[in-house]
Formats: C-alpha cells, sequence, structure tokens
C-alpha cells in the first residue's frame, strides 16, 4: 500500500516535471510564453501586440484618421495616421463639437513632434531622433516637407535633418536639442536645410574658371563663400529645380588650398553655411568627383555612419593595430578624435 | 590712485576679459545644496555652456574618497547620445565618462549625466573635474578650449538616517531596434547584435539578453546581462533574439527580433528526438517502478 502511495507521489512528480515538453509538443503556440513583445498580450511597456491595438487608433492619438498598426517591436506604427489640416494655430476651436453623441472615452494625448520646413524638391529627408533614423519623407516640388513623430516620453531629445539632392549628395546634418513635453503636441517649423555644394575641379590653373554647383530650395538667394587670403562672397538665384551654379574666375586668388561654401536665404529663412568643399589653384586642371556619398565613418562600407560603426569603432577603442576604417584621424589609435569624425560623418 | 580709479580699472579689466571667456566652452558642476549634513544624499549635474558646436566629450570627477560615496549615476536627460565609456566609478572616488552627438550640440545648460552623491562623514569637500577633453563638431574633432568651475561641498554633522534623493520613473525606455552584425572587422567577423536604447528619465542601467529557437522552450534560456556589441550564440542566426533594456528605476522595454534563417528539417527532427527521449525515459521509469510493485 505504501510503494503503491509512493509509486504515485513519483509519478505525478515526474509528470508534473515533464508537462511543459509533452504541452510543447502537441502546441507549439504554448502557454510558455517569452515575457514582453511577442507574447500575444499587451504587457507593461507594450502599446499594442499583433492586431491587438489596445483600443487605440490614429483619432486617439491625435492624428485625424488613417489606419493604425502595431510594430514588430509592439509600439504603434503610425506611418499609415493623417495629420490632417495643420490646424493653422489655435483659433476657432469650435466646428467639431456637436456630432459627438455617443460615449466618448477620455485618452490621454499623445506626445507628438511635427517638423516643417524646406529642403531641396523632390528630395529625401532623413530625421534622426537621438542619432538614430525615426522617419524619412519626400518634399514636395516647392521643397517643402512636413513630418510627424509620435509615441515619445517626456524629455531633452536631440534631432537632426538631412537631405540629398537630385545628385545624390548629402547636405550637412542640422541638430537642434528640442525639450518634449509629455502629451503635448511640439511643433519645429521653419527648418530650412543648407544648400549641396560641389565643385567641377579638384585643382584649377589659376586664372581659368572653377564651377561650383548644387542645390537648394527654388528661386532662394545663395550665398557661395570663396575662402582666400580674402574671403570672396558672390550672390546667386536658385533655378525652378532649386540648381545654383557660379563659375568663378580663380584669377583673383593666390596659388594653394582654398574652400568654399553656400547659404540659401528665402522669404526671410536663411540657412547656415552648408558643407565646406577645397579645391586646390595651381598650374593644372584636375576633374574632381561628386562628394562621395560614402562618408568618412563608414566602417563596413553599406554608405551610412550609424550605430554600426560607432560600435567597430568602440570595439577598437583604447586595442592596437585598429584597421584603417575605424582609425579616422590615421594616428594608429582609437580615440574620442575619431569619434568626433564619425559624430561629424553621421547619418544614422 | 584715488578710489574711482581703483573702482573703474578692476571693471574695465573684467569687461575687457570677458568676451575671451564667453568664446570658450565652460563645463562645470551644479549642485543645488552647498551644505548637507551626514547621511544625506544630493545630486551634481555636469552642464555644458559652448559658442561653439561640440561633438564629444571626455573626462572624469574626482572627490574625497573617505567623505563621499557614489549612490546613483543618471544620464537619461544627456545630450550624449552615444556613450564611448558610459559614466561609471572606477575608483572609489573617481568617475570616468566619454560619450558623442552625431550632428553636435551647443548653447547653454547642457546636461552631460548627474551623480547622487551621499555624504559619509563631516568636513568640507571639493568635487572637481579632470582631464576634460571637448571637441568640435567640425569633422577634424578640434580640441575646443574649456573653462571648468568644480563644486564645493561642506558636510555638517547629522543623524545616521539617510535622506534619499528619489526620482520618481515609471515610464519604461525607449522602443529600441537591435541590428546583427556580421562585420569582420568586430569579434573577427562573428555575428554580433547591436542595440541602444534611449531613457529620458533614470538612464539605462543594463541590457539582458537571451536566444532561443523554440518558444515553448525559451524558459530554458537564461536571460544574459551584457553590452552592446553582443556576439551571438546561434551563430547559424536561427533564434530569436529577445534583448531587454532595463532603466536605473528597473523599468523594461523588451524588443525581439526574428531569426533571419528558418529551421530545417533536422532542427525539429533533433528537438523532436530529445522529446522522444524524454518519453522514452518516463516509460522506463514507470515501467520498472510498475513492476517493482
Amino acid at each position: 500500500m505504501n510503494a503503491k502511495r509512493n509509486l504515485f507521489v513519483y509519478l505525478a512528480t515526474l509528470v508534473l516535471f515533464f508537462t511543459p515538453f509533452l504541452a510543447g509538443a502537441i502546441t507549439v503556440e504554448i502557454t510558455a510564453t517569452v515575457p514582453g513583445c511577442g507574447d500575444g498580450a499587451i504587457g507593461s511597456g507594450e502599446q499594442c501586440e499583433g492586431s491587438n491595438l489596445g483600443g487605440s487608433s490614429c483619432s486617439s492619438l491625435g492624428f485625424t484618421g488613417g489606419s493604425l498598426s502595431c510594430t514588430s517591436a509592439c509600439t504603434f506604427n503610425t506611418s499609415q495616421c493623417t495629420s490632417g489640416s495643420s490646424g493653422g494655430g489655435g483659433g476657432g476651436g469650435g466646428g467639431g463639437g456637436g456630432g459627438g453623441g455617443g460615449s466618448s472615452v477620455p485618452s490621454i494625448p499623445a506626445t507628438n513632434v511635427v517638423f516643417t520646413g524646406k529642403a531641396y524638391p523632390r528630395s529625401t529627408i532623413t530625421l534622426l531622433k537621438d542619432a538614430q533614423v525615426a522617419a524619412t519623407t519626400i518634399a514636395d516640388a516647392n521643397a517643402n516637407f512636413q513630418m510627424t513623430i509620435s509615441g515619445l516620453s517626456g524629455g531633452n531629445y536631440i534631432f537632426s535633418v538631412y537631405s540629398e539632392d537630385s545628385k545624390g549628395i548629402r547636405s550637412s546634418l542640422l541638430t537642434f536639442p528640442i525639450s518634449v513635453t509629455s502629451g503635448v503636441t511640439t511643433k519645429v517649423g521653419n527648418i530650412f536645410i543648407a544648400p549641396t555644394i560641389s565643385t567641377d575641379k579638384s585643382e584649377v590653373r589659376r586664372g581659368d574658371n572653377i564651377a561650383v554647383f548644387g542645390q537648394s530650395a527654388p528661386a532662394s538667394e545663395i550665398t557661395v563663400s570663396v575662402n582666400s587670403e580674402e574671403e570672396f562672397f558672390i550672390k546667386k538665384v536658385a533655378d525652378a529645380s532649386g540648381a545654383y551654379l557660379l563659375n568663378f574666375d580663380t584669377s583673383v586668388l593666390e596659388m594653394g588650398q582654398h574652400q568654399t561654401k553656400s547659404k540659401s536665404a528665402l522669404n526671410g529663412e536663411i540657412t547656415t553655411f552648408g558643407k565646406v568643399i577645397g579645391f586646390v589653384v595651381g598650374t593644372k586642371n584636375v576633374t574632381a568627383e561628386l562628394p562621395k556619398t560614402v562618408p568618412k565613418g563608414d566602417t563596413n562600407g553599406d554608405n551610412k555612419v550609424n550605430l554600426v560603426d560607432f560600435s567597430v569603432a568602440a570595439y577598437w577603442y583604447k586595442r592596437s593595430s585598429p584597421p584603417a576604417s575605424a582609425d579616422l584621424s590615421g594616428d594608429g589609435k582609437v580615440d574620442l578624435v575619431d569619434f568626433s569624425i564619425m559624430a561629424f560623418n553621421w547619418t544614422g | 590712485m584715488n578710489t574711482a580709479t581703483k573702482t573703474i580699472v578692476p571693471i574695465l579689466l573684467f569687461a575687457l576679459c570677458v568676451p575671451l571667456f564667453a568664446f570658450a566652452a565652460e563645463i562645470r558642476l551644479d549642485s543645488h545644496k552647498v551644505e548637507v549634513k551626514t547621511g544625506e544624499q544630493f545630486v551634481v549635474d555636469v552642464v555644458v555652456n559652448s559658442e561653439e558646436q561640440l561633438n564629444a566629450i571626455e573626462g572624469q570627477i574626482v572627490f574625497p574618497e573617505g567623505l563621499l560615496s557614489v549612490r546613483e549615476i543618471r544620464d537619461g536627460n544627456s545630450v550624449i547620445n552615444f556613450w564611448v565609456e558610459k559614466p561609471h566609478s572606477v575608483l572609489p572616488n573617481k568617475i570616468l565618462f566619454s560619450g558623442i552627438t552625431p550632428g553636435g550640440w551647443s548653447g547653454a545648460n547642457n546636461q552631460i549625466f548627474a551623480v547622487v552623491f551621499e555624504a559619509k562623514k563631516d568636513g568640507d569637500t571639493l568635487i572637481m573635474l579632470q582631464e576634460v577633453t571637448a571637441l568640435r563638431n567640425d569633422g577634424a574633432g578640434t580640441k575646443e578650449s574649456i573653462s571648468i568651475r568644480n563644486v564645493d561641498i561642506v558636510i555638517e554633522p547629522g543623524d545616521s538616517k539617510v535622506r534619499r534623493e528619489e526620482f520618481i520613473d515609471t515610464e519604461p525606455p525607449e522602443d529600441f531596434t537591435p541590428i546583427v552584425s556580421g562585420d569582420k572587422n568586430l569579434f573577427e567577423g562573428k555575428y554580433s547584435l547591436i542595440f541602444s536604447a534611449q531613457d529620458k528619465g533614470t538612464g539605462i542601467l543594463r541590457y539582458e539578453v537571451k536566444e532561443f529557437r523554440f518558444a515553448f522552450l525559451s524558459f530554458l534560456s537564461p536571460w544574459t546581462r551584457t553590452e552592446s556589441p553582443y556576439v551571438l550564440k546561434d551563430q547559424k542566426l536561427k533564434s530569436r533574439v529577445v534583448v531587454k533594456a532595463v532603466d536605473n528605476s528597473g523599468n523594461e522595454r523588451i524588443s525581439m527580433i526574428t531569426p533571419r534563417y528558418s529551421l530545417s528539417w533536422y532542427d525539429y527532427l533533433s528537438i523532436f528526438g530529445i522529446l522522444t527521449l524524454v518519453l522514452a525515459f518516463c516509460v522506463f521509469i514507470f515501467k520498472k517502478l510498475w513492476r517493482r510493485k
């Protein structure tokens, strides 16, 4: 009798121990869940799970319409939500009220940031949030763009934007720290991305012309600076496609290394100077390649400078014999200077 | 020299020097308290003002070992996006930090991080910044001239009760996307996982990773505390990988990446084989015990 009881207890223990394995063999998507995203339920820190949006919609997040979905990281994907009529700032408010009717569920206001500005006609604009790509969009024919990002926490962010012109030349990174308040839509307007710039020669025979060209917003006034002993400022107007061209007579320049950069102004808005391009005034003409789209700091050759490249450099930080792709200053070691060069060329 | 001259000369000298200081970056230690009691906690912020755009900064904070101890380091609201060396204590009286901000930043009162100290013993203490380097966002890593402002704290005798510096943070870290990299310059080309989460509250405390091929056996894979980059155990990239970012208040954000390659029939066969063996073992035990009866 006692042995029978012992046997029963023994078997019960065995069954209990192996239940997860047996159950797993029957139904793969068993209750043996991965805690967090992917477990089929909206857990703490998750906004949604698969098709389960937890009752949220584009309108409950502060958009005027569209369809909300869920990302693989269990956060809302608001890319298909529409922001509707920009609102024109406050005013009237009225309207809407009427319809209401049914029981409206009070929703927590979303924390959004809306970016508007000018780049180049039909150009791709990339928005970085704390140095990682948060959104991309295409500018219209007048170079205007708008981007909205949602689901932020309250706090200090560093946002950056850059654009690529019709020749694939990247602008400089325009950075702005913003303090975001939880539950509030922050609008960042009047962003004006600096013009792109290239030259047709890397070396020019003194007295010959050098072409300085690039792209900005249509009809904007471009100021080109050519830096010598004396700095020359020449103004040009961009055409309907935003392109500008300056043929600069180098007879006024000394022999040696020079630099050029440009900025743009339109309707009272003005950019900072963009990237700086170097050229030599010498005894012969050497055709220049377009500014490299593979920036310094791209350690893995994917035409981007981002977290992967940072990780490669961080791996070699203070280690001996780093690869040339990580040792950007070429001093035989990876230190803060290399990270600074990488940060300057960052694309996200 | 009459009284008027005595007053005007220093003012003129000061006025002449102001522009010089205004153009240099200033890094300073800020504390809301200059007098504390033993057992009391207080926050010291590391703050930078700069006219020039900076994108990289490094340095160290030192303080008298017997008088103060570090209770917490908060980097939640930092202008630094990526830490080369996350602020950490290398000695009981020394904190190291080094980080970058792609695109750079300038202006006044940019917070780098904050340290929560606890006063251990009464006395006068000077908390100092040392070996600070700030680099311009100019593509060449040019050093910016900096001025440093340290902070003096007077510790007076108090009771033994600890007065905490509370910071309520209930928000989890922000959503993040880990990247699988097979870069030849990283771990000799082995596949590794690269990730970085942001937390606007108390800052990221740690990351944990787990890999598993079968969801129903995920409980057998332990969470491994790690840092980015993390060398993947499954170099065949057939496992799901889950990364957990935990902030200093214990809030968590989990991000999962799906396997790059799907499991083949022999992977299923092997797990089926193991399960069969387990089952056979159970039957064997059952029969043996049954016979004994």
